[in-house]
């Protein structure tokens, strides 16, 4: 009796520091929503034009390294962080101001240690690769990864890098690397890419399905969505991508690059109000380039010239805006230039980019642009750089097959333009026409 | 363009360049934002009669060259005077419309008053475009009234958003509008490293009629109470400054740890549940050293585990707001409390009506020991005659514990007290104090967790030693107390100590019915 009424009294002493630290675990789980850790390729919720959109917690992490930063001036490692949630929410919000702010926060992290200091080089990584300096990023993330070789950003910081280089196994190695460390939404979007790159469609779709999986903070689930409607959309199926955009808009309204692929969708779809509408929104909120060429190739299409030309000219000037600057664009102005039959600034801007970027994407540019100078056994030569991978890009193919056209190899024409036309017959307003009667002239 | 996937960081390339761009090239004229932004600032004036706005939108290059087949009404490729006012007629017309004023309620329609655009160059041979419209709206503010605005107008992209009040003839009451533009009506942006781009677009404010003036709502710091706090603060940025320091010396860290420990004895002195808790209980319950010890112990080890187990799930998501977190641990915090309040006042219902005479008989045997004096501090004050079984059940060693003294049913009661005794330690320590979070969550950012994880414990120390301090003292001041009258009025004592656990078992169950009601309330 003794011994069963001690018993239970131990059980109660047990049960209520139990149910204490049960508490604080169920109180804090149902406060938070846990976040991918290090998610330097991850988005957030936008400053949007809707003021009651989602909660942005990167402006809140922002606020909170501000004031870390101002108490502890010498802290390197959160002057790296805020750094690093300046290059996200310069790339989210798609606002520029945030990069001299993070080039600073850079320059003062590793002012305070330039031998030691991983956190330093990480952010640095990330910077010079939206900066598209991609060796000084694949530089900085190797001697971070010196110092630690454990790091799941500097491994992500890597892999970008390494792909635009076009050093896809050490991509690749960088990808697993950071799969294993730290398997999450950046590590799977990366390793989804990889796939995507090598023509493994089904693979990087499972890949990117599983980050959706795993998901569970809206930026992380817009930022998954983007990309699951871009790869549907790259192999033609506009229905389902426009289902991952409009998904996508639901959780995060304010991602401009959701609704652009929303207004492609609807273009291909034949929904010219709702595509002109949106597109008409992107170019107005967020005038990036790639948008305005987009945009003003969908108006040509439509026997909207004079507005085609307007875009045009927009997209003119933001390229001479960098170049007076002593930076070039690559693969848009190439293509940009090498569409409108300018030969000689194409291969400008195509033989700069493959320097910086030897790249599957730029080497399709400096094809077309050779291609557009008439020098089509060079075009060939890089043709196949671009196809090497196995990527099943249907514009990669058009390039392909035009300049198989032209160097009159009939039987290789029609094999890259029809295969362009069986990946994506909407590859693009103006050129998915055009394959069409190429396909038909030979 | 194709569909093509491109990297994340490939895809922002253009903003990456224009922001370089920006900075770089044009310091005299630059929009900060960059040259994609339209930029918007809204200079609002209250009279008692009407509100007028004096609007600005800086539209910086690209955005202006978008705008030009619209500007250029004219279409001949230039923009001209016409071209310039109709087009800044017609845009201050929208901006008209689409501001939004509420007074009391109410919509007040805006009217424009003056319209003007002008451009000027910028970067490359492109121009950038200034839109001014000066708006009024007629308004009754002659009583006290609630005012609402929002800027609607053209904010799809990015700018800097900006609004000011002042007012004549009126008082601006919490008003989150500052009185002066920190920009100068968008012709000079500051660009502080540390802080975000402006962008305020709406805000509600109450006028009075009055002398004019305008309180801006500014953040203000958290209050902290009583004369201690302001000390504590100071002590709380010394020991921030030497945890965020670069190189972490053995005296840096030993100096830290200190500090945590002062910090903590500090906290413990703050205003709070756990001493009077813990000194009525042990007044009541006439504890032991290895009571307060206890106590102290559990406070220690319970304070220590909630931080790190708040503080690994802070690090992991930053999305948790930590007042939400430590509500819910208030809360429980209370619950338990009352539950031991409640289990004491059983005890004690209980015991009295069976020990009330082995009550008075301990009593003066514990008044005997202490006035021996050979037992300086406490006696066993297990409050109970089960009688000292020494040299009765053999079967026992008498080994160094003390329990080992006594026969199985004062185990019991040991047991039971223990178990009280913990679950005022967890209570006391549950809810995890902010500035050890601090502490934990800094050390962490610095890459020293486990210096965090050790300073963490440092502060639950100081706060235990705060803690046993006070209980000593009582338990001292009691004992005093008990010697000097035991003599002449042992009964009434008795009388007096019986009651005193019921009293003081009512004590803790209503210190915790009100903890949590207070914690439910939000009024943490």
């Amino acid at each position: 009796m003794r011994s069963s009424s001690s018993g239970r009294r131990w059980m109660f002493h047990g049960a209520l520091i139990a149910a204490g630290a049960a508490l604080i675990a169920v109180s804090v789980a149902g406060a938070t929503t846990v976040a991918s850790p290090q998610a330097e390729a991850r988005p957030a919720p936008s400053e949007t034009a809707n003021p009651s959109a989602v909660v942005d917690p990167l402006a809140k992490d922002i606020t909170r390294l501000q004031a870390e930063v101002r108490r502890t001036p010498g802290n390197k490692v959160a002057w790296a962080s805020l750094a690093l949630s300046y290059v996200q929410q310069a790339k989210v919000t798609v606002n520029p101001s945030y990069y001299p702010k993070a080039e600073e926060a850079v320059d003062r992290s590793l002012a305070i240690d330039s031998t030691d200091n991983a956190s330093g080089l990480a952010a640095l990584a990330a910077l010079r690769s939206a900066q598209h300096d991609f060796k000084a990023a694949r530089s900085a993330a190797m001697r971070g990864l010196r110092i630690a070789p454990y790091n799941a950003t500097l491994y992500g910081a890597l892999n970008d890098a390494a792909t635009q280089l076009g050093d896809y196994r050490e991509a690749r190695r960088a990808a697993v690397k950071l799969n294993e460390l730290s398997p999450g939404v950046p590590a799977f979007t990366r390793v989804s890419y990889s796939y995507e790159l090598s023509g493994d469609i089904a693979s990087a779709r499972t890949a990117l399905e599983q980050a959706l999986s795993i998901a569970d903070s809206p930026a992380d689930q817009a930022f998954v969505r983007y990309y699951l409607g871009e790869l549907e959309f790259s192999q033609g199926r506009p229905v389902d991508a426009l289902d991952h955009y409009e998904a996508g808009l639901k959780i995060d309204p304010g991602y401009y690059a959701l609704l652009q692929g929303k207004a492609r969708a609807e273009a291909a779809l034949g929904r010219v109000d709702d595509a002109l509408r949106n597109y008409r929104a992107v170019v107005a909120a967020a005038p990036q380039p790639e948008y305005v060429i987009e945009f003003a190739d969908y108006l040509q299409s439509l026997g909207r010239t004079a507005e085609a030309a307007e875009q045009r000219a927009v997209f003119a000037a933001l390229n001479e805006l960098f170049e007076s600057n002593g930076v070039a664009l690559d693969t848009d102005p190439t293509l940009f230039y090498a569409d409108r039959g300018q030969a000689d600034k194409a291969l400008k801007y195509g033989a700069a980019g493959i320097k910086i970027r030897p790249f599957v994407e730029m080497a399709d540019a400096y094809a077309w642009a050779l291609h557009a100078a008439g020098r089509d056994v060079e075009a060939s030569a890089w043709s196949e750089k671009a196809l090497a991978l196995g990527t099943r890009n249907a514009l990669f193919h058009f390039h392909a097959g035009m300049i198989d056209a032209s160097l009159g190899d009939e039987a290789g024409a029609r094999s890259h333009l029809t295969r362009a036309l069986s990946i994506n017959p909407h590859f693009n307003p103006v050129h998915a026409p055009a394959a069409r009667a190429a396909l038909a002239a030979l | 363009m194709s569909a093509v996937r491109r990297c994340a960081t490939a895809t922002v390339l253009g903003i990456a360049v224009l922001g370089g761009v920006l900075i770089g090239a044009t310091p005299a004229s630059a929009h900060p934002l960059g040259n994609a932004t339209v930029n918007h600032y809204h200079g609002l004036h209250l009279y008692p009669d009407r509100v007028v706005d004096k609007a600005v939108v800086d539209a910086a290059e690209i955005p202006t060259l978008q705008r030009k087949s619209r500007i250029d009404g004219g279409g001949d490729g230039v923009v001209d005077a016409a071209d310039s006012t109709a087009y800044a007629a017609s845009q201050c017309e929208g901006m008209a419309a689409s501001t939004e004023l509420v007074v009391d309620g109410a919509r007040a329609q805006f009217a424009v008053i003056s319209a003007a655009y002008a451009e000027r160059p910028g970067a490359i041979r492109l121009v950038s475009g200034r839109l001014t419209c000066e708006l009024e709206a007629k308004v009754d503010l002659t009583d006290n009234a609630d005012v609402a605005f929002a800027s609607r107008w053209d904010g799809a992209g990015i700018g800097w958003h900006e609004i000011t009040a002042q007012a004549t003839g009126l008082t601006l009451q919490g008003s989150p509008f500052p009185a002066t533009s920190i920009s100068n009506e968008l012709t000079n942006y500051p660009n502080d490293l540390l802080s975000a781009p402006l962008d305020v677009r709406e805000g509600r404010l109450a006028t009075e009629p009055g002398s004019g003036s305008s309180t801006y709502a500014a953040a203000a710091a958290l209050p902290l109470a009583g004369p201690i706090a302001p000390l504590l603060q100071k002590v709380t940025n010394v020991f921030d400054e030497q945890v965020g320091a670069e190189n972490l010396t053995v005296w840096v860290a030993l100096l830290a740890m200190f500090l945590a420990v002062v910090l903590g004895a500090g906290h413990a002195l703050l205003p709070g549940h756990g001493k009077t808790i813990m000194a009525a209980y042990l007044v009541g319950r006439r504890g032991r050293m290895r009571d307060v010890v206890a106590v102290g112990a559990t406070v220690t080890l319970t304070h220590t585990a909630s931080v790190l187990v708040l503080g690994v799930v802070l690090s992991l998501g930053s999305t948790l707001a930590p007042t939400s977190a430590t509500q819910t641990l208030a809360v429980v915090s209370g619950l338990i409390v009352t539950v031991v309040g409640l289990g004491l006042v059983v005890n004690a219902v209980r015991r009295r009506s069976a020990n009330a005479l082995a009550m008075e008989s301990a009593a003066r045997e514990l008044a005997l020991v202490s006035a021996g004096g050979d037992v300086p501090v406490a006696p066993h004050a297990h409050g109970y005659s089960h009688g000292h079984s020494h040299g009765f059940g053999q079967s026992h060693d008498h080994g160094p514990s003390h329990q080992h003294g006594h026969d199985h049913p004062h185990k019991d009661d040991s047991a039971m007290r223990r178990s009280w005794l913990v679950g005022l330690g967890v209570a006391g320590g549950l809810v995890p104090s902010p500035s050890a979070l601090l502490v934990l969550l800094a050390a962490v950012a610095l890459g020293r967790g486990a210096f965090g994880v050790l300073l963490v414990l440092a502060y639950g120390v100081g706060m235990a030693a705060t803690l046993t301090t006070a209980g000593l003292l009582f338990v001292r001041l009691r004992d005093r107390l008990v010697s000097s009258r035991i003599g002449a009025r042992a009964s009434q004592l008795g009388t007096l100590t019986a009651l005193l656990p019921f009293v003081t078992a009512s004590l803790v169950l209503v210190v915790g019915l009100v903890l949590t009601l207070r914690a439910l309330g939000g009024g943490l």
